[in-house]
């Protein structure tokens, strides 16, 4: 239960405290919250991209007839894809799609043969040998290629991975910033309350209980302002979220997470509240075996 | 309330050869032999600066003597660990001087504290602070802070504090010297009661009348050295 049988004075801390941890929690949140996202992100993306394949056919200029030559590869590959256990479907896309693709770029008035795209979808059940497609491609044409992005997600894993290393720094350093302050709140409530503890030293009280009593009350300030900083990150996230959802087909579209991430975000006031009455409990033990 | 039997011819309080000073100062109390039985009632007297407080401090230990022995309970202070300090500090019950009260608590909670750190029920404090403080004429002030009471006001809260948890001992530093005499009288007899109930008793005090009034045995301090009267 988070009751204190003996309320120490707190005009110091009153309001510093609930202050300062709220700041830290908010930090601290938006840095866990951020982690998440991108590791959401990672996920959906790894998922996306581990089901699909793009098999580029380019065309063969030495050929007599390119156009004609490149339409009996895709043909051809589509057979192959057709044969290959683990494909779920595949879709080319014909002549005048890559055209509207590239119109942009090159405008309408194309003579020349444009590379095409086969896309692939790769089965939930049936495992694909991509390695053994790939070579059966290569074995048949040389100039037809295997996408798997194996090389672009392992790069996309190991830089989000770093940044979530680099954010889990920054709140371990956060965290720390807290349990400091706190100590050091700590020890100016003591110097605050020197006569209240000299008191209840001398009607009996340990230093077990009046380090219980303390720290309690340093964690209920903390609670306090680890609770206003949670709902100020929630609403901040609840506000970015909003605004990417109004400019969606844009750059972030991709900023969609889940409602859960509020409740895994939860885990930092709880651990703002432990911290500081660790903190202020190993600090109050301290000061208190000087005090005797 | 009751009281744990101790053997009654035994000292619980004994000081042999104490001596006490303050850091590098003169010595305030000189070669003090005295022992306390359960149930003993003494009146302490001396001028100011005989070291009657310095005496009542070395019985509540909030000081170790600089020489000499001094036991409580049959413990040799020079012993004794911080948490069985504490332990002794709840069997006495010390009313100061300058009342020493939490101005941030009400009356009902520094009457409250001693029996909050024992670990008594929050039913057990209501039931009985209240009826304390009624017998101190204190129960309309229950929720009062004591820096709106009077000094005498402020002098009862302070003994309800000492007397609440029943200790084995009672010191008092001047109790009745805020108060008027009637109102000494019945602090007095409240001290009486927990004395019959076992509770040994030292009241310093300055007032020669309570002294003629009471009969009890007179421990008289000049210049450092305990004279029994």
């Amino acid at each position: 239960m988070l009751k204190t049988d003996i309320a120490f004075k707190t005009d110091l801390n009153k309001g510093f405290l609930p202050f300062i941890t709220a700041f830290m929690v908010f930090v601290a949140s938006i840095t866990y919250a951020t982690a998440l996202i991108g590791n959401s992100l990672a996920s959906d993306w790894n998922r996306h991209m581990s089901n699909n394949l793009t098999i580029q056919v380019l065309p063969d200029m030495r050929a007599k007839n390119p156009p004609k030559e490149i339409e009996e590869r895709i043909n051809n590959i589509k057979k192959i894809l057709k044969q290959t256990p683990g494909i779920k479907s595949f879709y080319a896309m014909s002549k005048s799609e890559t055209v509207d693709l590239l119109k942009p770029w090159i405008g309408d008035k194309i003579d020349i043969t444009l590379p095409r795209i086969i896309s692939v979808q790769i089965s939930d059940v049936i495992p694909l040998n991509t390695k053994t497609l790939a070579n059966e491609i290569k074995n048949y044409s040389s100039l037809i290629k295997l996408e798997t992005y194996e090389t672009w997600m392992f790069e996309f894993k190991n830089t989000v991975s770093a940044v979530q290393t680099l954010l889990g720094l920054i709140i371990i350093l956060i965290l720390s910033t807290t349990a400091i302050t706190i100590s050091y709140a700590t020890k100016s409530g003591l110097n605050i309350n020197k006569k209240v503890i000299n008191i209840m030293h001398m009607v009996g009280a340990t230093n077990k209980y009046i380090s219980t009593q303390f720290s309690r009350q340093m964690m209920i300030l903390a609670i306090t302002g680890g609770s206003i900083g949670y709902i100020i990150s929630c609403i901040v996230i609840l506000i970015i979220k909003t605004i990417s959802k109004d400019i969606s087909d844009g750059i972030i579209a991709n900023f969609e997470f889940s409602s859960y991430i509020y409740l895994q975000m939860l885990i930092i006031p709880i651990i703002a509240g432990i911290i500081a009455k660790v903190s202020a409990m190993l600090t109050i033990k301290k000061e208190l075996n000087k005090m005797v | 309330m009751s009281k744990t039997q101790s053997d009654s011819t035994k000292p619980i309080v004994s000081l042999q050869n104490v001596g006490l000073r303050y850091n590098a100062g003169p010595e305030v109390l000189k070669d003090i032999n005295l022992e306390l039985k359960a149930g003993d009632f003494y009146f302490l007297t001396g001028a100011s600066g005989a070291g009657k407080t310095s005496l009542l401090k070395l019985l509540h230990l909030a000081h170790k003597p600089t020489r000499g022995k001094l036991k409580i309970f049959g413990k040799d202070i020079d012993f004794i660990k911080q948490q069985d300090m504490a332990h002794i500090r709840r069997r006495i019950g010390i009313v100061f001087q300058d009342y020493h009260l939490l101005d941030h608590l009400s009356v009902l909670d520094n009457v409250a504290l001693p029996l909050r750190i024992v670990g008594r029920s929050e039913r057990y404090i209501q039931t009985h602070v209240p009826e304390l403080l009624e017998w101190v004429g204190l129960k309309k002030f229950i929720n009062t802070k004591p820096k709106l009471l009077s000094g005498g006001q402020q002098q009862r809260v302070a003994i309800a504090r000492a007397v609440i948890n029943n200790p084995d001992i009672l010191i008092a530093d001047e109790p009745t010297g805020n108060v008027d005499e009637e109102m000494a009288k019945k602090l007095l007899f409240l001290f009486l009661e927990l004395n019959k109930m076992g509770t040994t008793v030292i009241i310093a005090t300055h007032s020669t009348n309570l002294i003629k009034q009471f009969h009890f045995p007179v421990l008289h301090l000049q210049d450092g050295h305990l004279i029994k009267e």
